[in-house]
């Protein structure tokens, strides 16, 4: 991309390593005459090709974790202003311009629309696994947060699984602490799931 | 038990500004901060360090991963209440259906898209973040009392001025005027809808963003919200859908096209489907209103107030206001957020010209291309409609000739392109001595500018020649 525009100006790139840039700029020249696909939001899918995303799209970002999050923040690191001014100053005529702001956008959606999908589909539990996530609920709070976060999937029976569970919950903490914090949980036990 | 946290704060869940970390005061306030990249997952999310990309990867996900998700962690869920996320599943649900025959804000869209009326969790903690903060701050800002100071505006009383008089005084100068009064019979039936939000009937839905409601839902959701830009009702074809067998809606004396004003309104020439969107019903919530623009197709306008009071700022042709910037060609403006967000970093920069607050029975007239912005200062119903009179005509019809790419209201492209020509022979057909006069004046025009070029083209010969 760089190359492409012809400057010789320098753009800084801190904390940006080799592979990841070359990944970068891959996927800019992939991109060289044909936009991305927009992609639906919210994802109706865990597969990225089922909410708009290109095969081609869809294997890039078809990577370690670990990489993922690298090519996010590069993306980021990269002063992208300074990158566009150069190849604005460099006489991109102004129907290229527009094209490459929607690269760039288009490489944000689409790496943070890949972890979007690993999110999707998971339970509570899963996601904390999936991104080693600490759970720091007081076992009252997450009874609470749960209540309010009731899955509307319209799935019934999960509704009841996590409220009996919730009622074990309270068994629990009611044991440990006196005060009675889960007066109000099961209160909309009869509600809506749809 | 009633809810103790206040409105403002009750969906702030402990966010304060990152300046906040300079306020924190030994180590139990800092015991209280949650560590952003911890919550997000040290080794995986929280490496990313960056508040918009975790609502940017929140937005992707639909309600039930949304709802999962918020379960996570603390911090994942002080993000995960961000209510811009669950308002824009709400929104995409509703034009999925298109059609709301109940709307139960319940004070959060959070709380309105996972159906609980009492907020369970607050966590005894405090996040640092702007982005999460900004929305809020403007969401909740108050009116400030200097802004309301200033009431610089003619005024004139209905009952004691002729359409003549209005029409010399006020729409031939393009000068703006607040006329007391002149609502009183002319919007009866809006003001009932108003005034008595449950005796609205069922079958009144209005437009508000992708979908139609009852005003009175609306009205509610208008008290209850808390957000920097607050959905607006706005609807082009509210008297079809409230009107459409009664005769209530009469448009005031001013503006009316009898035989003694005769015609008020050129574009009613072009019949009532074929002109652009000219009138609205407009309600809003206090704080909310109509960010800085110029009225639509070089038109004229009148506003009435059917209930609240609206806080009117005006700024003349091709001057606007301080932080607003209209591109080029004059098809985009560039301007804050939201109109709190205005008001807060530019009101104190200029004075306007034009100032005042509009209360209900109050008419405004908004002569063409004049800047105006139009903040509620409490929960607003009001009406508004859009004209071409004489005084307007020529500008008129050289906007539509001159910026056919600028022309609004109108579905499809090629009427859009096609309005100058429709418009005219609308005239044509019905009162071609403006039309010839304009074109008359139009040739006179085009002859001084070619005589005054050949003029300029003759120095510069004469010049190089020397």
């Amino acid at each position: 991309m760089v190359d492409d525009s012809g400057t010789d100006e320098e753009i800084p790139l801190p904390n940006v390593k080799t592979a990841i840039l070359s990944k970068v700029i891959d996927y800019c020249k992939y991109h060289k005459d044909s936009p991305p696909e927009e992609i639906q939001k919210p994802l109706k899918s865990t597969n990225l090709v089922e909410c708009g995303v290109s095969e081609w799209d869809n294997e890039y970002v078809n990577i370690e974790q670990e990489v993922l999050f690298e090519l996010i923040l590069a993306a980021n690191y990269l002063d992208i202003k300074s990158l566009l001014d150069a190849w604005w100053d460099s006489g991109v005529e102004d129907g290229k311009r527009i094209h490459v702001v929607l690269v760039w956008e288009g490489n944000k959606d689409l790496t943070c629309a890949k972890v979007a999908s690993m999110i999707k589909g998971k339970n509570t539990e899963e996601i904390r696994k999936q991104f080693n996530i600490v759970n720091d609920f007081t076992p009252e709070e997450e009874a609470q947060v749960r209540e309010e976060n009731r899955d509307l999937g319209g799935l019934c029976v999960a509704l009841r699984s996590i409220s009996s569970r919730t009622e074990q919950l309270e068994v629990k903490v009611t044991t440990k602490s006196k005060a009675p914090v889960l007066d109000t949980v099961g209160m909309q036990g009869t509600g809506p799931c749809g | 038990m009633r809810d103790v946290v206040s409105k403002g704060e009750r969906n702030l869940y402990g966010v304060k500004p990152e300046g906040h970390r300079f306020a924190l005061d030994g180590k139990e306030d800092w015991d209280l901060v949650l560590d952003k990249g911890k919550g997000w997952g040290a080794q995986s999310l929280g490496k990313l360090a960056n508040d918009e990309l975790w609502l940017l990867i929140l937005s992707m996900l639909d309600v039930k991963s949304l709802a999962r998700m918020s379960c996570v962690s603390r911090v994942v869920f002080v993000f995960c209440s961000a209510d811009h996320l669950w308002k824009d599943l709400a929104l995409k649900r509703w034009r999925e259906n298109g059609f709301l025959r109940r709307f139960d804000f319940l004070g959060s869209w959070r709380q309105t898209v996972l159906k609980f009326k009492k907020q369970l969790y607050r966590p005894k903690a405090i996040v640092l973040s702007d982005t999460l903060f900004r929305p809020w701050q403007y969401g909740t800002a108050e009116v400030d009392a200097r802004w309301l100071r200033r009431e610089e505006v003619e005024t004139l009383d209905a009952s004691k001025c002729t359409v003549d008089d209005f029409v010399q005084r006020f729409e031939i100068p393009n000068k703006p005027v607040l006329i007391h009064t002149a609502l009183a019979q002319a919007l009866a039936g809006i003001q009932e809808l108003g005034g008595h939000p449950h005796r609205a009937d069922d079958m009144y839905h209005f437009r508000v963003g992708p979908v139609n409601m009852r005003l009175c839902d609306f009205l509610d959701y208008a008290e209850r919200q808390t957000e920097e830009s607050p959905l607006y009702l706005f609807d082009c074809k509210f008297v079809e859908r409230a009107w459409s067998t009664g005769n209530d809606f009469r448009v005031p004396e001013l503006f009316r096209n009898t035989k003694e004003n005769g015609e008020r309104d050129l574009l009613a020439y072009m019949g009532h489907d074929r002109r652009p969107d000219y009138r609205w019903l407009i309600a809003g919530a206090a704080r909310s209103g109509s960010k800085w623009h110029i009225d639509p197709n070089g038109t004229h306008a009148w506003n009435g107030v059917v209930s609240g009071c609206k806080r009117w700022l005006m700024f003349p042709p091709g001057h606007p206001p301080p932080g607003v910037t209209p591109s080029a060609d004059g098809a985009e403006v560039t301007q804050p957020v939201s109109l709190m967000e205005w008001f807060v970093n530019f009101y104190h920069i200029e004075a306007a010209p034009v100032e005042f607050t509009a209360r209900s029975g109050d008419l405004v007239f908004v002569p063409s291309r004049w800047w105006h912005c139009v903040l509620n200062l409490e929960a607003c119903v009001a009406v508004t409609q859009n004209y071409i009179a004489r005084s307007n005509l020529a500008s008129a019809l050289r906007f539509m000739r001159d910026t056919p790419e600028n022309v609004s209201g109108l579905a499809d492209h090629r009427s859009r392109a096609a309005l100058y020509r429709d418009f005219r022979e609308a005239l044509r057909l019905h009162h071609p001595d403006l039309l010839d006069a304009f074109d008359d004046n139009e040739a006179k025009l085009a002859k001084d500018r070619e005589l005054r070029e050949e003029m300029h083209n003759d120095t510069t010969f004469s010049f190089e020649f020397f």
